[in-house]
């Protein structure tokens, strides 16, 4: 009886094993075909979005957009918790302000959870050129709309930002329309660019170069 | 024929898995505020019910009963691996907008409900279109409900504007509470409206 009993352990277990080596070794397979792909579509997910930050039109294809950024990115600081990035924008005047600059990612608290920001800063250090996000957890479609367009175009050219008006209404120079439903968002994003400017200060960016 | 043919309609339509048996509503709740997310976690549910329900029933008769709760999830795990790995690597816009939620699809009840209650009872074919059906039954109530709630909520469908500037939009549509009341106005109305009418035909 006991020994039936063990028997049949012993051969659940048997089982289970086997599936799982089974199901483990077809993923394991998968996973390496797969995995090139996804790092490749990783890179140039934060590529893009160095670029969008700095205010660069973006090319259509993937080699192009690989081109665009070994031709004007110089990375400064990478692997770090604050990566930082050299930009230079030759389809732009060279006394304008947000021709060269420097493109920042770092990461700051959000309504839900961190996030992740490319923060884009002309060569005078103040002005922004551009913001662009990497992830956020907000909730989408109240705080997730600061991912649209139209939010992150405003902060291009802006350089202090004393308040905040309704999301139908037209920006100052200085102001900054804020996502219906979501001024908790909007104040966060608006904080990030804060601990952004505050790097800038602390990292004496020259001297990176 | 006939039997599959019935297990369509039940599946879609009489035992529908969110609207009578009341199962996947997390999800229910928590993507359709874009029909476009919708759209992908529902093609994702569809894959993974209908092969994980397949590929169960292949192996039906060599699970111990025992541990078949365990070699189930085993296996649903699997192909929610499979289907996020594939987006990832050929879809990564919407991977990134779904975010998590496609790993919560492993803890989908309808996934786990089909095979433990089809699956491992019926051979392979059949349980595949059981999977499929059932899936095809959630999709259809998850992408009726998306459409209101992207129009009522955004004013768009697939993020194209509909309504005019002049919308207002409702925020409650597009937070996980509004969800709960179109979904519970719907169970009700199906439930108080059109099943009694079936069950007098019968």
């Amino acid at each position: 009886m006991k020994k039936d009993k063990i028997k049949q352990l012993f051969n659940n277990l048997l089982v289970v094993i086997i599936i799982s080596i089974i199901l483990i070794s077809i993923l394991a397979v998968i996973y390496s075909f797969t995995q090139t792909r996804i790092k490749e579509n990783d890179s140039i997910f934060k590529k893009k979005a160095i670029l969008i930050a700095a205010g660069f039109s973006l090319p259509e294809k993937n080699l192009q957009i690989f081109e665009l950024y070994n031709s004007s990115i110089k990375e400064l600081r990478i692997r770090e918790s604050v990566e930082i990035y050299y930009f230079e924008n030759r389809e732009l005047n060279n006394e304008d302000i947000l021709s060269k600059g420097y493109v920042l990612i770092y990461s700051g608290p959000g309504l839900w959870g961190e996030i992740t920001i490319a923060l884009a800063i002309g060569k005078d250090l103040e002005t922004i050129a551009g913001i662009e996000f990497i992830s956020q957890n907000e909730t989408p479609g109240l705080g997730g709309r600061i991912v649209e367009s139209w939010f992150k175009n405003q902060f291009r050219g802006k350089n202090i930002i004393n308040r905040l008006v309704s999301e139908k209404e037209k920006p100052a120079f200085d102001e900054i329309s804020s996502i219906t439903g979501a001024t908790n968002t909007t104040n966060y994003v608006l904080n990030l660019i804060k601990i952004g400017k505050d790097y800038v200060k602390a990292f004496n960016l020259e001297k990176l170069e | 024929m006939a039997k599959k043919n019935n297990m369509f309609k039940e599946n879609i339509l009489t035992n529908n898995p969110i609207l009578i048996q009341v199962l996947g509503i997390c999800s229910t709740l928590a993507v359709t505020n874009s029909v476009k997310n919708t759209l992908v976690m529902c093609i994702g549910l569809i894959f993974t019910v209908s092969l994980s329900s397949f590929s169960l029933s292949i192996i039906r008769k060599i699970i111990p009963s025992k541990v078949r709760m365990i070699i189930e999830v085993l296996v649903i795990s699997f192909w929610v691996i499979i289907v996020d790995l594939i987006l990832k690597a050929y879809l990564p816009d919407i991977s990134k907008q779904l975010g998590p939620y496609v790993g919560l699809i492993i803890t989908n009840c309808i996934v786990m409900g089909r095979t433990e209650a089809f699956g491992l009872q019926n051979p392979p074919i059949p349980s595949f279109l059981d999977g499929l059906s059932s899936g095809l039954g959630y999709s259809i109530v998850l992408i009726f409900i998306s459409i209101i709630r992207e129009l009522l909520g955004s004013g768009s469908i697939f993020g194209h504007k509909l309504l005019g500037s002049n919308w207002v939009s409702w925020n409650i549509m597009i937070m996980a509470p509004g969800a709960f009341f179109l979904l519970a106005l719907i169970i009700w109305l199906v439930k108080g409206y059109y099943i009694p009418r079936i069950e007098k035909n019968r």
